[in-house]
C-alpha cells in the first residue's frame, strides 16, 4: 500500500507541478506578491472544485450511458489546453489560472478518489507516509526543473520552455483523444509504432517523460495525429504573440 | 405521411439492430473483494468489445491495463464501460492500480468464433 500511494500520488502530483512550473516561468513574473497571492487563490478555489467533483464523480460516471467520468476529464483535459492557448494569445493573467483549476480538477480528485477510499479503511498511516514521499519526490522533481528551466533560458534561449509549454499542452489533447477512444466517441485507431522495447512509459524516465510531453511507446494513429496538430495550432499561437510583441515594440 | 412512418420504421429497425449488436459484444466483468470475476477472459480478436465492470466492492479501483491503453476509475458499487479493441490475437494483461497485488486479470483475443 505504501510503494503503492507513493507511486499513485507521483502520478497525479508530477503532470499538476510541471505545469505549475511551466506557466510560473510563463511569462517571466512569478515571485511577485500579487501572483503568490493568486496562486495560493487558485490553489484553495481548485481544492474546493476538486471536492466537489469527488462529491459527484460517482453519479458524473453514470451520465450519458456510463460516459460521463470519461466526458469530464476530456473537457479538464481540452480547458487547460484551451486555457493556455489563451494565455498565450491574449496575457491575461487569469487564463494561466483556469489552466492550473483544470489540471487540478483532472489529476488531484483521481488522486482523492483513492485516498477517499482506502483512508476509510485502517490503512491511513501507510497512505499518509507514501503520499508525503509521492509529494516530496514530486516537489523535489519540480524545483529541479525549475531552475533548470531558469537556467536554460538565461543561457540560451527561451524558446526551449516554448517547446516545453507546446509539447506539454499539446499532449493533454492526445490524451482526451484515447479517452474518447476508451469510450467509442471516435473509433479506435492501429498504434503507428511501438517504442515499448526502447523506453517504456511506465519506466522511471518514461515517467517523466510521460509527465512532461507526454511521451507515449505506442501512440495510435489518431493520439499522434491530435498531438501533432495540438502542437502546430499552439506554435501558430506563439508567432501571433511574438509577431504582436513586435508590432508594439515598433509602435512605442 | 406514409414516407415519413417508414422512415420511422427504418429509424427504429436500425437501433434495435445496433443495441442487438452491442448486446453480442459486451463483456460483463465483476469486481468483488479486490478481485476480478473472472480473472481470466477469452474474447474474439480483430472486434470492438464492450466491457462492462460492476465494481461491486465499497471502495474504488482503477481498472488500468497498460497492454490495451486503457485507466478508468471504477466508483463503489457502480456500472462502468470500457471499449476495447479490435484486437489482435494475444495476450493482454490488466490490474486494479489501487490493489494491484490482488486485482488482476488477463483478456484473451482468439481467432476462433466461440471465444466468450
Amino acid at each position: 500500500m505504501l510503494l503503492n500511494t507513493v507511486i499513485i500520488s507521483l502520478n497525479q502530483f508530477l503532470p499538476l507541478g510541471v505545469l505549475w512550473v511551466l506557466l510560473s516561468l510563463y511569462p517571466p513574473s512569478t515571485l511577485e506578491n500579487r501572483e503568490f497571492s493568486h496562486t495560493l487563490g487558485v490553489f484553495v478555489f481548485g481544492l474546493i472544485s476538486c471536492f466537489i467533483y469527488l462529491w459527484l464523480a460517482g453519479d458524473v460516471s453514470q451520465w450519458f450511458d456510463f460516459l460521463g467520468l470519461e466526458l469530464a476529464q476530456i473537457t479538464f483535459l481540452c480547458g487547460i489546453y484551451a486555457s493556455v492557448l489563451a494565455l498565450i494569445v491574449s496575457n491575461y493573467w487569469l487564463y494561466k489560472y483556469s489552466a492550473l483549476v483544470c489540471a487540478m480538477l483532472a489529476y488531484l480528485s483521481h488522486f482523492m478518489t483513492y485516498l477517499s477510499s482506502y483512508g476509510q479503511v485502517g490503512m491511513a498511516k501507510s497512505m499518509l507516509i507514501g503520499t508525503v514521499l509521492g509529494m516530496g519526490l514530486c516537489v523535489s522533481f519540480i524545483i529541479l526543473l525549475y531552475f533548470s528551466l531558469v537556467w536554460v533560458r538565461n543561457m540560451y534561449s527561451k524558446n526551449w520552455l516554448i517547446a516545453l509549454i507546446t509539447l506539454h499542452c499539446a499532449s493533454k489533447i492526445a490524451t482526451a483523444t484515447d479517452l474518447a477512444s476508451q469510450v467509442d466517441l471516435i473509433s479506435a485507431s492501429s498504434e503507428v509504432f511501438n517504442l515499448k522495447w526502447l523506453l517504456d512509459e511506465y519506466s522511471i524516465i518514461g515517467r517523466v517523460l510521460k509527465a512532461l510531453i507526454g511521451y507515449e511507446a505506442s501512440p495510435s494513429m489518431l493520439s499522434l495525429a491530435s498531438f501533432l496538430i495540438a502542437v502546430f495550432v499552439m506554435l501558430i499561437a506563439f508567432q501571433y504573440r511574438m509577431k504582436m510583441i513586435k508590432i508594439r515594440g515598433k509602435g512605442a | 405521411m406514409c414516407n415519413r412512418i417508414k422512415l420511422i420504421l427504418l429509424g427504429f429497425v436500425g437501433i434495435l439492430y445496433m443495441s442487438s449488436l452491442s448486446a453480442d459484444n459486451t463483456i460483463s466483468l465483476v469486481l468483488r473483494d479486490h478481485l476480478f470475476i473472472p480473472a481470466q477472459l477469452e474474447v474474439p480478436a480483430n472486434r470492438k468489445l464492450r466491457l462492462v465492470i460492476d465494481n461491486q466492492d465499497m471502495t474504488a479501483e482503477e481498472f488500468d491495463s497498460f497492454d490495451l491503453n486503457r485507466e478508468k476509475v471504477l466508483f463503489p458499487r457502480r456500472k462502468s464501460v470500457i471499449y476495447i479493441g479490435p484486437l489482435s490475437p494475444g495476450e493482454y494483461r490488466f490490474f486494479g492500480e489501487f490493489s494491484p497485488n490482488t486485482a488482476q486479470g488477463l483478456i484473451i483475443a482468439k481467432e476462433s468464433r466461440d471465444a466468450s
